[in-house]
């Protein structure tokens, strides 16, 4: 019985059925994380009470009881929800002995409509990366070739469900975390409408920016997921009180009357495998009905300096709270010294360099003197890109767009330039700074046998438009039916 | 471009440490940054306002009301500490 080739409803509809238990599902799980997870490093704390877990299910089960729409699914959750009673560390040295008091609410509402928690999954440190390099337990690999990245910064989720360690996972995306693994690792990836998530016990990096969601290999699956996870929860002021709908149930390929934005300044200088990709990907959004229009926002082009402006001056003003006291890393004799070095040492120490090098840019940024020419400017072009994009979207009701500038790179290739590593985000930031929802849906894969996915970017709280888009691509393509050699 | 006096000014305001043999490559490496930032000083924002979220129409305050959310454990707020002293978590001198 191949539990990790399944989707969703396979395993709940296998569950009640009783054709298996909660318990085997979660040892099966938990035996290919054994086999599988020394060659990908993206499983960094395995959750001890999954097996409990798993029997109070089959308890409810035997005892007649309904169970949710996700019962029986294995999960693995970014490093970066804070989950009750299981270590949570952000991939920092900082947050290395950190077991919460309390369960973020995304993953609360998955645990309560049925999912299995196996564990963990690595992310970039503070989710501050594109390739998952920065985690302080090591370089996480991508199932595909073990010598690229998973991408980031939910590389650990993006690689666990590649390599059928888990089905699902929650991941996060300040500017193409969740987006941009999907892509590097062929599976689909949605960063919901800004709001649509709570974002209460998410570790935060860039809080006008960070927003939760799933990372699944079917479309139907992401549906489900963020059905379950989204929608308004009193103890974060930001999630919307729009009502969540059932995308699940209505999902739909066809698209005639859409009509899809092709967006002009996103397609120069396109590497020739990508613009192949987003070829394939137009032909089968043309045989489900859609029409294109070409569409133009020339300040699309200047993104990246406006996203890392606003994300590290954000990143600077939430870090602050690190200083050593209260919870987290204490430097070995830290306590000799005054509270002025007390804070220095633990920072410096429990901080990776690029946790460093963008609260240093972000203090920058928004230290007096330059506030305004930096932040204050970069949010500026912030509301000019909103109200270009509103615009936008009378033409069209989505956009296609690429993901990244090119398949997974080999480990240790951009992370000496930052600069060059910050360009990975070059399709994807957009998307936080104007707080759209965005799906990552895989085409095909390359030569090299690495997958290349495409992105469809929606207007605020039309999801559902992102998953029948993403849907006709996965009807005719059946990319999930692709699995990586030796997993 | 900025100056070496710049770097150890913003390391002291982030309250991190730089040794002496990497504030040279930190203010290349920032300089560089900070360069490609500049990108946007030509963009015309002329009586444009600040965007800081995107939900700036939706956010909604609850009442200042002391709510149990469970969290309100003394230990169990502490218990992160290295140090704590009876109800208190211990800090080093400061006055």
């Amino acid at each position: 019985m191949s539990l990790h080739l399944m989707d969703f409803f396979e395993i709940r509809n296998g569950l009640v059925s009783k054709e298996f238990r909660a318990r085997e599902i979660v040892s099966y799980f938990l035996k290919r994380i054994e086999d599988h997870n020394d060659q990908i490093n993206a499983v960094v704390t395995i959750n001890e009470n999954a097996l409990r877990q798993a029997d109070q299910l089959d308890l409810r089960l035997a005892r007649g009881e309904r169970l949710g729409p996700l019962a029986g699914v294995p999960f693995v959750i970014k490093d970066i929800f804070c989950t009750e009673g299981l270590r949570t560390t952000a991939c920092s040295k900082m947050l290395h002995n950190f077991v919460p008091h309390y369960t973020a609410t995304a993953v609360h509402r998955l645990i309560s409509a049925g999912a299995l928690v196996l564990g963990k999954s690595s992310c970039d440190e503070f989710a501050m990366g594109s390739s998952n390099e920065t985690s302080c337990f090591g370089i996480c690999r991508n199932p595909w070739d073990l010598s690229r990245v998973p991408g980031g910064s939910s590389g650990g989720s993006a690689s666990a469900i590649a390599a059928g360690i888990a089905l699902g996972s929650l991941g996060t995306d300040t500017g193409g975390s969740i987006r941009q693994p999907a892509h590097f690792c062929g599976l689909v990836g949605m960063k919901p409408t800004y709001g649509r998530v709570s974002r209460f016990g998410m570790i935060a990096y860039a809080s006008s920016l960070d927003q939760g969601g799933p990372m699944t290999k079917r479309v139907h699956d992401s549906a489900l997921t963020l059905e379950t996870i989204a929608g308004f929860d009193s103890s974060d002021s930001t999630t919307s009180k729009q009502s969540v709908p059932r995308w699940s149930a209505s999902i739909s390929s066809d698209l005639r009357s859409t009509k899809v934005g092709i967006l002009k300044e996103f397609f120069e200088d396109l590497d020739p495998e990508t613009a192949e990709t987003i070829e394939i990907a137009k032909k089968v959004l043309q045989e489900a009905g859609a029409q294109f229009v070409e569409v133009s926002l020339p300040l699309v082009k200047k993104t990246i300096p406006i996203y890392y402006i606003v994300a590290t001056s954000e990143a600077s003003s939430n870090l602050a709270r690190y200083d050593g006291i209260r919870f987290g890393f204490r430097a070995q004799g830290a306590d000799e010294l005054n509270i002025e070095d007390f804070y220095i040492r633990n920072r410096t120490l429990g901080f990776g360099s690029e946790v460093r090098r963008r609260i240093m840019l972000g203090t920058f940024a928004l230290s007096s003197g330059y506030y305004n020419a930096y932040y204050e400017k970069a949010c500026r072009l912030r509301r000019l890109l909103q109200e270009q994009f509103r615009e936008l979207f009378c033409r069209c009701e989505f956009v296609l767009a690429p993901v990244s500038p090119t398949a997974a790179f080999q480990i240790g290739q951009k992370i000496q330039d930052p600069l060059e590593m910050y360009q990975n985000d070059l399709f994807t930031t957009v998307s936080n700074l104007v707080g759209l929802p965005a799906i990552t849906v895989p085409v095909k894969l390359n030569q090299y046998g690495l997958p290349l996915g495409v992105q469809l970017i929606g207007p605020h709280f039309e999801e559902k438009r992102l998953f029948d888009g993403g849907f006709a691509i996965e009807e005719k393509i059946q990319f999930y039916k692709s699995r990586p050699n030796g997993f | 471009m900025i100056s070496r006096d710049d770097v150890i000014k913003l390391a002291a305001l982030a309250r991190l440490s730089l040794p002496e043999e990497e504030i040279e490559s930190c203010r290349r490496e920032l300089s560089q940054i900070i360069d490609y930032f500049n990108a946007i000083s030509e963009l015309d924002t002329e009586g444009v306002l600040p965007l800081m979220t995107p939900t700036e129409l939706e956010i909604h305050l609850r009442e200042d009301r002391v709510q149990s959310g469970g969290l309100e454990d003394r230990d169990m707020n502490l218990s992160h500490t290295l140090e704590r002293v009876g109800n208190l978590f211990k800090v080093p001198p400061f006055v």
